[in-house]
């Protein structure tokens, strides 16, 4: 792999980076998410991308915020990230300069990568999940129903980290769940999309034994917490978001093209070609339909 | 279902009752509590309302329906917006237990017969505790970017080195040839305790290396693992690190390649070093393919490309040795070049902040420029053409060094740069006008110190920024003419061997300044106070070799300025609108002297330039933005001397100005549109600028071509109009993005021709396509078309025409990974007064990598039409220009690149 490509893709990143942090334009949209959970859950999200090494999970850290209005579900990574982008952004509020601000942003360059950069909001009032995720810099958004496939209850019972769990079963988007759920915690919810059970869900396991989310703490919050948004996010519908997504990832540059940054052709085609290459690593994803 | 039976169920008895056939009556209620039992064993609906103490709902509560107390849940139902819940359960069950449970409130239970009915709750707060979750320790734990794997935990009988243990962590893998994989993609480095012993060849030590003394195995997420970079480049890959369980490297690349013809070189050597505390990078680069290395020594870092801004730029100089016009086309293609190029970046680490950093280099170039150039001066009485031939041989010898002192902490900032220029640079020129052969020389050196600091540092909740540039600079500038031009003026209308044309500049600037922000609700005030002084001494003569030069050949003047300044930026931001104010008010002192006549000059003025911007978003898709604003500017100080100076063989200048004040408005507006779903891109923006300057430029051409820049104390009025559009479309099915774009503009201005006053009106259209296909990771092409059609209208002349095309066309095949094809072609036209030009240039690039290592063949074909020269034209107001520029033949060069 030539390397210099590779820190060519790294700078273009940053160049981004300040761009949507400095631009005008940009920063104009940049919306920060205040939300005061009375909870903090974390479950380690387990997914087996490649169903042909079925010994090979990608692990990712999931956040769940409650309190007994909504709730948002984000990955640690994400959230680690969003709050780079936020100290950034407000240093270049605070900042008089856009210049002070730059040199004041030292983090991004820290940035984690990560697939999981999706945000998901649970309102239990009006039953509805909205889940934004990230495409390059726009963020776009669908909504759907809360509990969409019905669980079906089921007469067995485990003590799961020290909570009375009990069983429900559902199929959901091309996989059969089972999920272990709580009633001591009284929230219908649950890691990514997951929860209308009558309390929080332990765990949640598929069939195929190729998704696997467990909770790994539980703990009471008087922190806010916050997620960088956009104001201005486009709504679309979920398949739609799912094609988004795979197209920028493997060629990001027709996002990018209208904020007139140049990149070699040649750095493209290698980026194109690595991103293909990560790909065929993964052939399987959570939502199968 | 069951609410419409029971709806039904009530509708006949309501009308069996109203009947009056009792006889039936009676046996039809046994039928009806027959069915109505059964339906209840079948399904029975429990409902009701949920709410607090005070009355108010309670929404997402919990509602189980139970077989005991902690038994199975039988079914369940979660409360609406308004309390309510509905419980539907189909069970033989006689008795059940509806339990309430929601989010800080009491525990509610009771029993309830399996019958359709509704129970009412009312919750009393309460907090919820939760069990603390006890989890077992997991053998992997992340530490903010870096995972750890306790090697012990993942161990076997059987595993012996520690790429065996590495196999089985999650997330790792280690391939057949024993390349270790994260997440899917190569590791960046192996480390053993942190030092990158081995670089890419770690399997000598991960197939050895015994699992047993070794602690853990780190993933060091988005790991960086050159320092100097880790504040320029962020990575997404991750490395490994070795931890034992009981600390420097030298690395670089290099380049060597060989071409023709002539003879062509291409080398360059680039070592590194890295210690803990320490980092090294050098370079020595030299060629003579046209490879412009002296780009490199510009700004790198985004950060540095910041202070250089602040930094004023060296004054430029009064003197040039004329030019041939450089082609519209990248420096490659006409650069001849000799060069070599010297770096050395050392940054140590005084303590976790504190760093310093020293850049040095030197660059020795030697170029060669050739070229024929025809200017046809017009004028109101007629044209004046110029025909010269043009060679020139420039020299170039630069250090910069920069002495660096930073610290960087959450809690300040802090950096001074010492930044010391010394340049030796000349010119030297033969030039052949048709008659006669006219040599020229221009020597300058220059000598520049420049200190600048900032300090960034919070007082309370704000930030106060404390900014100083200090800055000094000499450049003693000669420019030799042989044969002596302009004997009439300056040697009494005598032929003279040479002209000695010397002008001497120092400078000495400074700005300070102190700058905060306080926020108000919606609004950021950014105040900022400071003070801007600028001297300048300029000397200058012109020597014929007669013993005392003409006084008016001379100059001898002192400049000072200073700006003392307030200035406010105000910003106002609410959703969708943001609205940016600058109110500056400036104070300007302008102190001249000139030495020679014993005059001085002085004067003030005070200014206020407003300013404000507005953008306005509608909603994600549509944006507005406009603004406008009045804006003082005064005279450079350089169109200020009252002696003569020779520019160059055919210039003399004579500015004799006071110091002029232009008042300027300008105003813009934009229109935004995007749907990055739909992948439309499209703006359009106006621009207007009008501003009214003090005096007349006038040209005063002389019979033999040579002209006189005098200024006309006359107002003008100088005023334009700016028209960009742009749009951009993605299509997915064509993997292709399609773009056009439009600028238009037109511009006017006031011209002094042979002492009559002229209108000038220029106009431009520039209309653009672009098509950029990607086809997977093996093929892309990108083709671009590009037109510009100027005119040029000076009242009473007839208008001037210039059409200009160029398309490029770009291919890039990867035939197999390690493998790389491009084809490159550009097509110039130009036609200008009647002259047509056509220009097209193939490239050939074919590069073959050799992947493990870590080489590249690079064979490079350009110009492979052999074109020797690109015409090129361009006018102004006064003249029409056209240059015959030599550019580069065509040259093959085979190249390979190594790592060390």
């Amino acid at each position: 792999m030539n390397k210099s490509i590779t820190n060519q893709e790294y700078l273009l990143g940053l160049i981004f980076f300040l761009f949507a942090i400095t631009s005008k334009a940009l920063s104009q949209s940049i919306q920060i998410t205040h939300f005061k959970p009375a909870y903090i859950a974390t479950y380690q999200y387990r997914l087996m991308r490649d169903t042909t090494k079925r010994n090979v999970y990608s692990n990712t850290e999931l956040l769940l915020f409650f309190n007994n209005e909504e709730s948002y579900c984000i990955s640690n990574d994400r959230l680690y990230n969003d709050s780079i982008k936020i100290a950034g952004y407000q240093k270049l509020l605070a900042a008089n300069s856009i210049e002070t601000a730059t040199k004041m942003i030292k983090s991004p360059l820290n940035m984690r990568s990560t697939s999981d950069n999706y945000l998901i909001r649970k309102d239990y009032g009006k039953n509805s999940i909205t889940y934004f995720n990230y495409v390059v810099f726009e963020e776009i958004y669908y909504k759907e129903q809360m509990n969409e496939g019905k669980w079906g209850l089921v007469d067995t019972s485990s003590t799961i980290l020290g909570f009375d769990c009990k069983m429900a079963k559902k199929r959901y988007l091309g996989r059969n769940y089972t999920a272990w759920y709580t009633t001591s915690i009284p929230v219908q919810d649950g890691p990514l999309k997951f929860g209308g059970l009558p309390g929080l869900i332990i765990q949640l396991k598929d069939e195929l034994n190729e998704v696997d989310i467990y909770l790994t703490d539980l703990k009471p919050s008087t922190e806010q917490v916050r997620f960088f948004q956009s104001s201005n996010p486009i709504k679309t519908e979920r398949k739609k978001l799912y094609d988004l997504l795979i197209e920028a990832y493997l060629d990001p540059s027709r996002w990018t093209e209208h904020l007139n940054v140049r990149v070699r052709e040649e750095d493209k085609i290698a980026l194109i070609r690595r991103r293909q290459e990560a790909l065929k690593t993964v052939n399987n994803r959570l939502e199968k339909e | 279902m069951q609410r419409n039976h029971t709806i039904k169920r009530k509708q006949v008895f309501e009308k069996l009752q109203q009947a009056t056939f009792p006889y039936l009556f009676v046996p039809l209620i046994f039928i009806g509590i027959f069915f109505s039992n059964t339906l209840l064993n079948a399904q029975t609906t429990i409902s009701g309302r949920i709410t607090t103490n005070s009355g108010q709902p309670v929404a997402s509560a919990s509602v189980t329906l139970s077989d005991s107390l902690n038994g199975n849940i039988l079914a369940f139902a979660i409360s609406n917006a308004k309390g309510d819940y509905k419980i539907e359960l189909a069970s033989t069950l006689k008795v059940a237990v509806l339990q309430v449970r929601a989010f800080n409130y009491a525990f509610e239970s009771r029993p309830i017969p399996n019958q359709t009915a509704e129970y009412n709750f009312t919750l009393t707060p309460k907090p919820t505790e939760l069990p603390n979750v006890v989890v077992n320790p997991s053998p992997i734990r992340q530490k903010g970017d870096t995972l750890n794997y306790v090697v012990s935990a993942f161990a076997d009988q059987k595993d012996r080195s520690i790429a065996d243990v590495l196999s089985k962590m999650p997330g790792i893998e280690v391939q057949a040839d024993g390349r270790v994989m994260y997440q899917g993609k190569a590791i960046q480095k192996y480390y053993i305790e942190g030092m990158d012993l081995l670089e890419g060849k770690y399997n000598l030590a991960n197939n050895n290396l015994p699992h047993k003394s070794v602690s853990s195995v780190q993933i060091l997420e988005n790991h960086q693992p050159i320092r100097i970079l880790d504040s320029l480049v962020p990575t997404d890959r991750a490395s490994l690190n070795i931890k034992l369980k009981n600390n420097i490297t030298v690395t670089g690349s290099g380049r060597a390649g060989i071409g023709a013809e002539p003879f062509l070189w291409d080398a360059a050597m680039t070592p590194m070093l890295f210690k803990k505390q320490t980092q090294f990078i050098g370079s020595w680069q030299t060629n003579n393919t046209g490879n412009d290395v002296s780009r490199q020594l510009k700004t790198l870092t985004i950060e540095n490309l910041m202070d250089q801004l602040d930094a004023q730029p060296a004054a430029a100089s009064f003197l040039q040795v004329t030019e041939a016009a450089v082609p519209p086309v990248g420096s490659n293609r006409y650069l001849d070049n000799n060069v070599h190029l010297l770096t050395g970046n050392l940054l140590t680490k005084i303590n976790k902040d504190l760093e310093i950093r020293v850049n040095a280099s030197y660059l020795n170039d030697v170029q060669n420029r050739q070229g024929d150039a025809t200017t046809l001066f017009y004028t109101p009485s007629g044209e004046v053409a110029l025909v010269e031939n043009i060679r020139n041989r420039y020299f170039v010898n630069e250090l910069e060094t920069r002495l660096t002192v930073q610290q960087n902490t959450p809690k300040g900032y802090f950096k001074n740069m010492l930044t010391l220029n010394l340049h030796d640079n000349q010119t030297a020129g033969i030039l052949f006008n048709g008659t006669d052969s006219i040599a020229q020389r221009l020597t300058r050196p220059m000598q520049q110190v420049n200190n600048q600091l900032r300090w960034i540092t919070p007082i309370g909740k704000q930030l106060i920024t404390i900014y100083s540039n200090i800055q000094y600079n000499q450049m003693p500038d000669v420019l030799q003419v042989t044969p002596g031009p302009f004997a009439s003026l300056l040697h009494g209308n005598e032929a003279y061997p040479e002209l000695r044309q010397s002008v001497s500049q120092t400078h000495f600037n400074t700005h300070h300044y102190l700058e905060g922000t306080k926020g108000w609700r919606k609004w950021t005030f950014t105040p900022r106070a400071g003070i801007q002084t600028m001297h300048q001494q300029l000397e200058s003569e012109a020597e014929t070799g007669k013993p005392v030069s003409p006084e008016n050949a001379q100059n001898n003047r002192n400049a000072n300025t200073t700006k003392a300044y307030m200035q406010a930026n105000a910003i106002f931001k609410a959703k969708g609108l943001e609205l940016t104010f600058n109110l500056p008010f400036s104070s300007h002192h302008f102190y001249l002297n000139d030495m020679l006549k014993d005059s001085s000059n002085r004067q003030s003025f005070l200014t206020f330039d407003p300013g404000m911007y507005a953008n306005i978003i509608f909603n994600a898709y549509w944006r507005l933005t406009g603004g406008g604003g009045y804006q003082n500017s005064f005279s450079n100080f350089n169109q200020i001397f009252n002696g003569l100076i020779v520019e160059n063989y055919r210039s003399i200048r004579i500015n004799n100005l006071p110091i002029a004040q232009t008042r300027a408005a300008y105003g813009s507006l934009g229109l935004f549109y995007r749907d990055p779903i739909k992948a439309i891109f499209t703006h359009i923006d106006y621009r207007y600028q009008y501003a009214r300057q003090p005096y007349l430029p006038v040209n005063r051409i002389n019979p033999d071509g040579s002209r006189e820049m005098v200024a006309l104390l006359q107002p003008n009025d100088v005023g334009s109009h700016t028209l960009n559009y742009k749009f951009s479309k993605y299509v997915t099915d064509l993997k292709t993005t399609f773009g056009a774009g439009l600028q238009a503009g037109i511009s006017q201005s006031k011209q002094v021709l042979d002492g009559t006053l002229t209108r000038s009106i220029n106009r431009y259209l520039r209309p653009n396509i672009k098509m950029n296909t990607r086809l997977g990771g093996y093929m892309a092409w990108d083709y671009e078309l590009n037109f510009n059609m100027a005119r040029n209208a000076l009242k009473g002349q007839p208008t001037n025409k210039l059409f200009f095309l160029s398309q490029s066309l770009q291919l890039h095949i990867y035939p197999a990974k390690n493998q790389y094809i491009g084809l490159a072609g550009e097509h110039y036209y130009n036609k200008a007064l009647n002259q047509k030009t056509n220009i097209f240039y193939p490239d050939l690039t074919y590069r073959y990598t050799f992947t493990k290592k870590r080489i590249d063949l690079q064979l490079t074909a350009t110009n492979l039409l052999n074109e020797r020269t690109y015409i090129s034209t361009r006018f102004t107001d006064f003249y029409f220009y056209q240059s015959i520029f030599q550019i580069r033949p065509r040259q093959v060069v085979a190249s390979v690149k190594f790592q060390f």
